[in-house]
């Protein structure tokens, strides 16, 4: 499909220089990650939300229902070694944040498996603190008001075949009595996010944008993301504002520092001898993302060393 | 057969994105007002990564839209005409049609008709196996309803999904134990049949013998051929039984999601088949290690269904989605947090 000729604010590549993207380049890159990580899509969003510096159906990319097996806290208990050293860099950088070598390693240590490997059937004793409700969910926690009583909508008319063909997640066994099922649901559910990736005119590089759901499919408060969010930039880097292609609000990570890291880590690879190439841009972002957000399993694995 | 042989699937959880509440709302306030009638809806399913996450049918944004082919079929309904927004299904993902019907108040949507709803759409995906509508459109087997009431005022939605399966005559038997893929396909076939080719949503596979490869056959390429195929292969002896497949959103180990239920009983109307082998396919990545130790392969023991066959079903279907404590009943979101204005304000920094 033709990409829509338009004048964006950034024309020339500034990629070398400076670390940022001009909108083909975002473009580019973001063919490469759907690419290789088809756990990507480009979406097109609300229409009138579209800008006109990208084409069309090629206005965001977004990675949907991403696992997210443990709060950062867990993990951070777990692996003080490398949250020391991420510390320490973050004071020498004069309050900026880089993705130390060292910890981007820890947290995914062999790039050539896809991280979906790590994911399985193990038992993850890191896994969410919260049970699955044992409760009628409906009945708790959320501050929005008025929690009405539930038993006013239920429809006593609906019926259903008992069905031995069923495994639902709390029927492993047919006719058991309410407690007995719950005991049988043994399975952890986990938290999910949807990441999607923006263009950010202004910065001229990507903007990371999080919605998290709990166990429960249900929307994560503000709080309740910071909880994924590593303690070091949770209140400084992440805040919340409305998506601009979808209009809800979802919190971000501020781009204010991205440029500028990414500078650091094109720089490196020069160094090591490799060049850069500005369609690999979003893979080493998105490796440097993930010390943000080190719990939140999103995939972005591509050979490939800084 | 003891009952232990019952083959059971998992069910959809549904994922309901906030942003297709968001669109709801929006549509009500300007195009939907106080009309209540059906409205056509799009959702998806994809692989499941990890037993902790469900399979889930999930609805977005833009659940409203219709895909390419359904707007064409339907030119007459003009307001989809200038839209050109097409409702694309994301990668390695499978559509699941749907009916919205959102009521205006607490009242109705407490009387509506449910069990009739549920009804008509286990009506509609018989009559359409029947018809023959589903050998051209495979994705017509799967269909689920959305009752809904949206009390936009207070940024309250209470809601209820059905996702029907219909039941066969007796449950369906598995006369062997679940396998592995690698059971039966070595790593070269599995790398060559399901890595070098588009894995369609239901598929059999031809050929395969002495190491070589499959080829995967898409049920919508070819009717004539599909019939070849199980006329061949009805499963009546042990050397003729036929291998089908289906693009499975479960990761369980021994259990299959919710799609393969109307599949089978379409194998069963359609072709008279009484053996089946399933390959439950997970793609969940690209790699051909995950594909060989998450796949699984069921053997299965088909009933017959007796008397003519007709487009008017008079069977019985199943799907109600379930609360916590496996209970028919509405569920009720609050999104005050996300869409109040005066919220919003006092969280952004």
């Amino acid at each position: 499909k033709t990409v829509e000729k338009v004048t964006p604010t950034l024309s020339t590549s500034k990629f070398l220089e400076e670390g940022v993207l001009t909108p083909e380049e975002f473009v580019q890159a973001g063919d490469l990650l759907t690419d290789k990580c088809q756990t990507w899509t480009w979406e097109s969003g609300d229409p009138s939300r579209n800008v006109s510096y990208l084409p069309k159906e090629k206005q965001f990319l977004l990675t949907r229902n991403v696992p997210c097996y443990s709060r950062v806290k867990t993990l951070e208990n777990e692996s003080n070694a490398s949250k020391a050293e991420e510390i320490n860099i973050e004071e020498d950088e004069e309050g900026g944040w880089i993705a130390p070598q060292s910890t981007v390693q820890d947290i995914n240590d062999d790039d050539d498996e896809p991280d979906i490997s790590s994911l399985k059937i193990e038992d993850k004793q890191t896994t969410t603190a919260t049970k699955p409700a044992v409760t009628n969910n409906d009945d708790d926690e959320d501050d929005d008001g008025e929690i009405p009583d539930m038993d006013d909508f239920q429809d006593d008319n609906i019926v259903e075949e008992e069905d031995p063909a069923v495994l639902s997640k709390n029927t492993t066994t047919t006719t058991t009595t309410n407690k007995e099922s719950k005991e049988e649901d043994n399975i952890l559910r986990t938290r999910t996010y949807d990441i999607s990736i923006t263009y950010d005119k202004y910065y001229q590089t990507p903007r990371v944008w999080l919605f998290g759901y709990d166990e429960n499919r249900k929307p994560l408060k503000p709080e309740e993301i910071f909880e994924d969010i590593s303690e070091d930039h949770a209140h400084k880097t992440v805040t919340i504002d409305s998506h601009p292609h979808l209009g809800i609000s979802f919190a971000y990570i501020h781009p204010c520092r991205h440029a500028s890291v990414m500078k650091k880590l094109i720089d490196k690879q020069s160094e090591n001898g490799k060049e850069p190439r500005v369609d690999q841009y979003l893979f080493l972002f998105l490796k440097f993302i993930s010390v943000v957000i080190p719990t939140i399993e999103y995939d972005f694995t591509l050979e490939f060393d800084t | 057969m003891s009952t232990n042989n019952i083959l059971q699937y998992k069910e959809f959880s549904s994922f309901v994105n906030i942003s297709f509440w968001h669109e709801l709302s929006s549509k009500k306030l300007d195009v939907l007002k106080l009309n209540d009638e059906p409205i056509p809806l799009n959702s998806h399913y994809t692989f499941s990564p990890s037993q902790q996450l469900d399979p889930f049918l999930c609805l977005e944004f833009n659940g409203f839209q219709q895909t390419l082919k359904q707007s064409q079929q339907h030119k007459s309904h003009a307001s989809n005409n200038n839209n050109e927004n097409y409702y694309n299904v994301p990668n390695r993902s499978y559509l699941v049609p749907g009916t919205l019907l959102n009521y205006n108040t607490a009242e109705d949507f407490k009387q509506s008709p449910k069990t009739k709803l549920f009804e008509d759409a286990s009506k509609k995906i018989w009559s359409d196996i029947v018809l023959g509508f589903v050998d051209k459109d495979m994705t017509l087997l799967n269909r689920f309803i959305l009752i809904t009431y949206a009390d936009i005022k207070n940024h309250q939605f209470y809601y209820l999904f059905g996702i029907p399966a219909l039941l066969p005559p007796q449950p369906i038997q598995q006369f062997e134990e679940t396998k592995s893929l690698l059971q039966f396909y070595n790593k070269d076939q599995i790398k060559s049949t399901f890595m070098n080719n588009p894995v369609p949503q239901y598929f059999y596979l031809v050929g395969g013998s002495e190491n070589e490869p499959f080829e995967i056959k898409n049920f919508e390429d070819s009717l004539t051929a599909n019939e070849e195929y199980f006329k061949a292969h009805d499963g009546s002896r042990e050397d003729n039984i036929p291998t089908v497949g289906f693009c499975d959103p479960c990761s369980l180990p021994s259990n299959p999601g919710w799609p393969l239920r109307n599949f089978l009983i379409y194998l069963i109307v359609k072709y008279q088949i009484k053996r089946v082998r399933v390959v439950c396919f997970r793609g969940v990545s690209l790699s051909s290690s995950e594909i060989e130790t998450n796949s699984i392969v069921l053997s299965l023991t088909l009933p017959e269904i007796d008397g003519n066959i007709t487009p008017e079903w008079s069977g019985k279907s199943v799907g109600w989605e379930k609360d916590n404590n496996g209970k028919i009943a509405p569920r009720f979101i609050s999104l005050a947090s996300t869409m109040d204005p005066l919220k919003l304000a006092s969280q952004s920094v």
